[in-house]
């Protein structure tokens, strides 16, 4: 597997140095604490220092950052067990936490804080630090806000058939949504931590013994040799850990749907979490992971294997379509039914533009359409890209700047690449079809054809996490096809889960 | 890190290449037998599957390593040399021409006004692309997507020419030619299904040894079922008199498809679906060219030679004149006369005999081998 | 060395995409004239005279321009030379667009130059890498392929397309430009094509009409088949489908003109080979079932008597016909249009080789029998006409 290359950027030596302050001792002393983290926390309005007598005798400090910590659980949970009063024999730390986990075990056990460095990440994420005097440690209690919203269909894999709830913002929440489905201790999940800004909880979640354990390390060894300010969405994950980073294609896949999760996972797949972000990691996937969704296997089989026919013809005319309309029309015109190229040359006849430059007019028109649309509040968006395209290609056709026929190729392609269920493939998808139509262009069917076989050949070489991304077409193996090119009753499917059953065993 | 072909790969990619290039090319000099041209092409599939036995058997000899390690081991130092020497000139030899033929025929079916060199160089880019990201393991996933589109190609391009069958046509049966006449247009196709020779190279990359030799097996009776049901469905469909005289009678058969009163002239579809089996068997072609002068130059890293040998291809390709130079020419003076029987029958033959006779003079140091 | 083989590597790659990119074939729709027929004639000075048929786009109706119906739909244009690409040369130069053969669907030779020997243009057909193999051929009988490439047709847009359909709608005499080559370069069977004619010249009512056909003897054009006859040479080689005769049953009288009429449903031919004293004796019998389809007479087609009756009669008539076409083929055009060669080729392929090279002049003495079978298998919803009055 190739090494990754470390990603450089400017403000990390300025952050290292500033790791280096926080690389401090606790002092014994509340007031010398007090003063370095009021240095490191300069201008943090809503940092909150308060010193308090815990169980009417012994001297603390409590420091959290307000926002984060829920008033609650701060009041009732944590400040007023704290605040009664307890004959405490001596102010050792470790009697102390005696007292702290038995008194306050309503909320979570405190955590022990070693040196300042520690403190200071507890803080930041939301945690309560409570200082006593004459202590060199500190403990730190989660009282951290569950900021979160509702549960949500998600709005990009919308489904007839099929649970309604998506993922969260919240990794705790989508960890719970996972474990609702697979109750088994076999379950694991570890967690990471990636950006030295960001701190963002990463935890990659497989059921032992299914999962391949070397592809576990690899994605461990990668998660954490993540070298980025931050980590915001599953987004930089992905890319940062691909085994192909400058391919177009995905190689995981993102979503947002507890169940297909669930349902990859006991195929063996490894699902990454990301604190923060609502989409879920899936991998390693193949190729033709991308025309499938999760409705696929709640609904009629035979109709779900049409269904995916159906994907993969429209993939196809999403990426050739209007390369074969040019190379046709301008190469090979002898292949256009008769009547059929009376009316596209009566059609052309009054537009100025060669057919690639119609053609391009048009694509180039239309994503940007989508682009637009996409941005839009969704009732609003929907409407200004079909009624813009609508519009636009009527009138260019009326002005005679562009061939009805060239805006029926493209409304096809359109609505075609709309029919892809995984989103970064359709995009991949997009992507390919202009160098198609440069090459139909100069080469006619030739470049078409040379252009499809480069795609191959790209298809073929890449890899998911060790795993071909053609498979199971190529290398080929009879068992997998069930569930690509069609996709099988589960009574047929069921012999396959058995195979990754008795490999468990 | 070694590369690993799988049985069904080499399946595919001794299917593609036989079946593509006969296909295309050697229809025509088989039809000298006129309409029993059909005949020639069982005669043919005869001496290419004598040619796979030789191979397959060639090839268990050593298993793990290619010929052109295990030939000196047999043959000694300096008689190795000249035997690799021997294939290398074949393949050097061939693929040039291969791609001369091709680029004529793109221009004549697709691309009348475009320069030879533009296609054969994007041919060349795709070729060295696939070689360099992807290698023989790459090539080989290429020709286990594109065979099963190849073979419905060819299985369609029949069905829909069912409605043009004159069944007349294949009469009188061998009156006309004679038995000089079948064994002549015999031996064109037979040279071009006689790939399964490369197999010797195969062999090493194998992941299972024992079934190789059963997959090249089936992937020669294959293609030779397709190119027999192919010359037959010409003959009925086009008669003899004109198909002996165009070039390329399998595509002039689907010119002649016309379907519902719409499908007509498609034959530009089969041309480019056609295109695909030409780029495995290049791709092949390329790899073993740099495979191989990389283990005779004892060379490491046989990508680099890539990039040299794919310009000599080029311009390799450029020299012939003419059409019927590069075509008629090599094909009866070098390929059909010199390449079919030393390089598919006699070498092969030569490497199993002396090799089993080493062998079993010498079976402990053979196993050490 | 890396560093060497990296700037290679980017030269070569460069290289190519430099070299690849251009345009050289690309050819707009609208660039274009496409060729919907063509037509090849022999001038009286001995010329070779090509007319082509040229769809004008701007003439065909689409949804942006609904008034197209007023233009003209087609040009025509011809131009004169030695051959016929010295001639295309002359006629591109008529032509903002370049020419372009690849939708022709019709090729018409003239009379004068098919009697002159076709050999001059035929190689262009095959040789030219966008034609058809689909296309039709014709012959003109009477005047010139520039006459009838000039003749309005109503039903059809373009007169080209108008010829295509009525021959791929196989109720004439369809030959395909590989067909005809395929005769033409045969020694056991000559070449045939259906014959086109201008009808009601002079009047606004002029058009075409395709009902004879046009016999070649090796390259050149021997004469012309009645539409009598070339009924019988369709049933012959096996396109009979629909095609009608009517027979005469009964003396015209007043009242009735005594004929029945009827369509073939089913026909075949079966032919009875051989050889004697080097020669071949051929024995043809003609069958069909057939439906009634008009009846002016008197007879009641379900009573089985009346019925035999017309099939007897229908037989003869058929027979008879056969026969003055076969005489017609073979004593006066002497070519071998029928495919007995053919058989001869396949039946006895060792006597075959011993007359093949002077089988057209073996052909007018072989002697032929002919007989018909005719069965009348459905009579229409009425059996005898049912406006008749019951007399009995």
């Amino acid at each position: 597997m190739k090494t990754k290359k470390r990603v450089t950027d400017p403000f990390g030596n300025k952050l290292k140095e500033l790791d280096k302050t926080i690389e401090l001792k606790i002092s014994s002393e509340l007031d010398d604490n007090e003063t370095v983290l009021a240095q490191l926390f300069a201008n943090c309005s809503d940092l909150v220092v308060r010193k308090l007598h815990m169980f009417g005798s012994i001297p603390g400090m409590v420091v959290y950052l307000d926002v984060l910590v829920d008033d609650q659980l701060w009041d009732d949970g944590f400040l007023e067990p704290l605040m009664q009063p307890e004959a405490a024999s001596s102010s050792s730390s470790s009697h102390i936490y005696e007292i702290l986990n038995f008194k306050l075990a309503s909320i979570v056990q405190p955590r022990i804080a070693k040196n300042m460095n520690e403190v200071v990440q507890s803080i930041v994420r939301g945690e309560v630090v409570l200082f006593t005097q004459s202590a060199t440690e500190a403990f730190s209690f989660g009282l951290k806000n569950k900021l979160h919203r509702q549960l949500e269909e998600p709005a990009t894999e919308a489904v007839i058939r099929g649970p309604r709830y998506g993922f969260i913002e919240k990794l705790d929440i989508n960890l719970a949504l996972i474990r609702h489905r697979l109750r088994t201790p076999r379950l694991k999940t570890e967690k990471l931590c990636a950006g030295r800004l960001s701190q963002t909880d990463v935890m990659i979640v497989y059921i032992e013994d299914l999962a391949e354990q070397s592809v576990v390390e690899e994605m461990k060894k990668r998660i954490s040799s993540i070298d980025m300010d931050s980590v915001l969405e599953s987004g930089y994950i992905e890319e940062l850990i691909s085994d192909h980073p400058y391919s177009p294609f995905p190689l995981m896949q993102a979503t947002q749907r507890p169940d297909l999760v669930s349902g990859s996972l006991i195929e063996g797949k490894i699902a990454v979490l990301i604190d923060g972000s609502p989409n879920v990691l899936v991998l390693p996937i193949t190729f033709w992971f991308g025309f499938q969704t999760a409705e696929d296997y709640y609904s009629n089989f035979i109709y779900v294997t049409m269904l995916r026919w159906l994907r993969y013809l429209f993939a196809f005319l999403a990426m050739a379509l209007p390369a074969i309309f040019i190379a046709i029309t301008t190469f090979h015109q002898e292949m256009i039914p008769t009547s059929l190229a009376l009316s596209l040359a009566a059609a052309r006849e009054v537009v100025p533009f060669p057919a690639i430059a119609e053609g391009l007019i048009m694509e180039i028109t239309f994503e940007a359409l989508r682009e637009a649309g996409i941005r839009l509040p969704r009732p609003v968006g929907q409407t200004i890209s079909i009624v813009g395209a609508l519009v636009i290609g009527q009138a260019a056709v009326q002005a005679g700047i562009i061939s009805a026929p060239q805006i029926i190729v493209v409304s096809v392609t359109g609505i075609a690449s709309f029919l892809i269920p995984n989103p970064g493939m359709s995009q991949a998808i997009s992507i390919i079809r202009f160098p198609l139509m440069f090459l139909a262009a100069s080469f006619g069917l030739y470049g078409v054809g040379i252009g499809l076989i480069c795609v191959l050949i790209h298809l073929v070489t890449l890899k998911s996490f060790g795993v071909p991304y053609m498979t199971p077409i190529a290398p080929f193996n009879p068992t997998g096809l069930t569930d690509t090119l069609i996709r099988a009753p589960w009574r047929v499917m069921r012999r396959r889960q058995k195979q990754t059953q008795r490999r468990m065993e | 890190m070694k590369m690993k072909l799988k049985g069904i790969q080499v399946f595919w990619i001794i299917l593609i290449m036989d079946l593509g290039m006969t296909l295309v090319m050697t229809v025509t000099p088989s039809l000298q037998a006129k309409q029993d041209a059909w005949i020639s092409v069982i005669v043919a599939g005869g001496i290419a599957t004598l040619i796979a036995l030789l191979a397959t058997q060639a090839a268990k000899l050593y298993p793990g390593q290619t010929f052109f390690e295990y030939s000196h081991l047999i043959l000694g130092k300096w008689i190795g040399k000249a035997v690799i020497v021997i294939y290398l000139v074949q393949w050097y030899t061939i693929t040039p021409i291969i791609l001369r033929q091709f680029s004529d025929l793109v221009q004549v079916m697709l691309l009348h006004g475009t320069p030879k060199e533009a296609v054969m160089l994007l041919m060349i880019f795709v070729i060295v692309y696939a070689n360099y990201a992807g290698g023989i393991e790459g090539i080989a996933r290429c020709g286990e997507v594109l065979g099963p589109i190849i073979l419905l190609m060819i299985g369609l391009v029949l069905i829909a020419s069912t409605n043009n069958i004159q069944w007349r046509n294949i009469l009188p049966v061998y009156v006309d030619s004679g038995m000089t006449g079948i064994l002549g247009g015999a031996l064109a196709p037979a040279s071009y299904l006689g790939h399964s020779v490369e197999y010797l190279m195969f062999a090493a990359f194998l992941t299972q040894q024992r079934k190789g030799a059963l997959y090249t097996f089936g992937a020669v009776l294959t293609s030779v079922f397709f190119v027999l049901i192919t010359t037959l469905m010409v003959i009925f469909t086009l008669g003899v008199n004109l198909s002996s005289n165009t070039w390329y009678p399998f595509f002039e058969m689907t010119k002649k498809i016309s379907l519902f009163g719409f499908i007509d002239n498609f034959d530009a579809i089969p041309v480019v679906i056609w295109l695909a089996s030409v780029f495995v068997k290049f791709a092949v072609m390329l790899f073993l060219m740099s495979y191989g002068t990389a283990q005779f130059l004892h060379v490491r890293n046989w990508r680099n030679l890539i990039w040299f040998i794919a310009p000599v291809m080029f311009v390799f390709a450029l020299i012939p004149q003419d059409v019927t130079e590069a075509t008629s020419n090599y094909l009866q003076r070098y390929w059909v006369p010199f390449a079919m029987p030393v390089n598919m029958l006699g070498l092969p033959l030569l490497l199993l005999v002396v090799g089993k006779w080493r062998q079993r003079k010498r079976p402990a140091a053979a196993d050490h081998a | 060395m890396t560093r060497i083989l990296r700037t290679f590597r980017f030269l070569v790659i460069f290289v190519i995409l430099g070299l690849t990119t251009g345009c050289w074939d690309r050819n707009e729709m609208d660039d274009l004239a496409l060729v919907m027929a063509s037509g090849i004639d022999l001038t009286d000075d001995g010329q070779l005279e090509v007319t082509l048929q040229i769809a004008l786009p701007t003439g065909i109706p689409s949804a942006v321009q609904s008034g197209g119906s007023g233009k003209k739909s087609v040009i025509v244009i011809s131009a004169s030379g030695k051959n016929s690409s010295e001639v295309t040369g002359k006629l591109q130069q008529q032509l903002s667009r370049a020419i372009y053969f690849g939708h022709r669907g019709v090729i018409i030779i003239g009379e004068q130059f098919a009697r002159h020997g076709i050999n001059q243009v035929v190689d262009t057909f095959t040789r030219f890498p966008e034609s058809r193999s689909n296309s039709y051929v014709l012959t003109t009988c009477g005047g010139t392929a520039k006459e009838i490439l000039n003749t309005p047709y109503q039903l059809e847009l373009i007169p080209g397309i108008g010829i295509n359909k009525i021959q791929s709608s196989k109720l004439s005499f369809p030959v395909k430009i590989d067909e005809f080559l395929n005769a033409l370069s045969s020694q056991d069977r000559s070449p045939v094509t259906a014959a086109i004619r201008v009808i009601h010249k002079g009047t606004d009512k002029e058009t075409f009409t395709i009902d004879r056909a046009a016999v070649y003897r090796r390259n050149q054009l021997s004469g012309y088949l009645s539409s009598d006859e070339l009924k019988l040479l369709r049933w012959w080689t096996g396109g009979g489908h629909h095609l009608r005769f009517t027979v005469q049953v009964e003396p015209e009288n007043e009242q009735y003109g005594g004929t029945v009429g009827v369509e073939l449903l089913q026909s075949g031919m079966k032919m009875h080979l051989v050889i004697k004293n080097d020669l071949p004796e051929v024995k043809v019998s003609l069958h069909a079932t057939v439906r009634a389809i008009d009846n002016d007479s008197k007879l009641d087609l379900s009573k089985v008597n009346h019925m035999k009756r017309v099939e007897t009669l229908l037989s003869k008539q058929i027979q008879s016909e056969a026969e003055s076409m076969l005489t017609h083929v073979q004593k006066v055009l002497q070519s071998d249009i029928l495919g007995i060669g053919e058989d001869v080729h396949i039946e006895y392929p060792y006597a075959w080789k011993k007359m093949k090279d002077e089988w057209l002049d073996i052909f007018p003495e072989v002697p032929v029998t002919v007989d018909a079978h005719i069965k009348i298998e459905r009579t229409g919803k009425t059996h005898s006409p049912a406006h008749k009055v019951k007399t009995d």
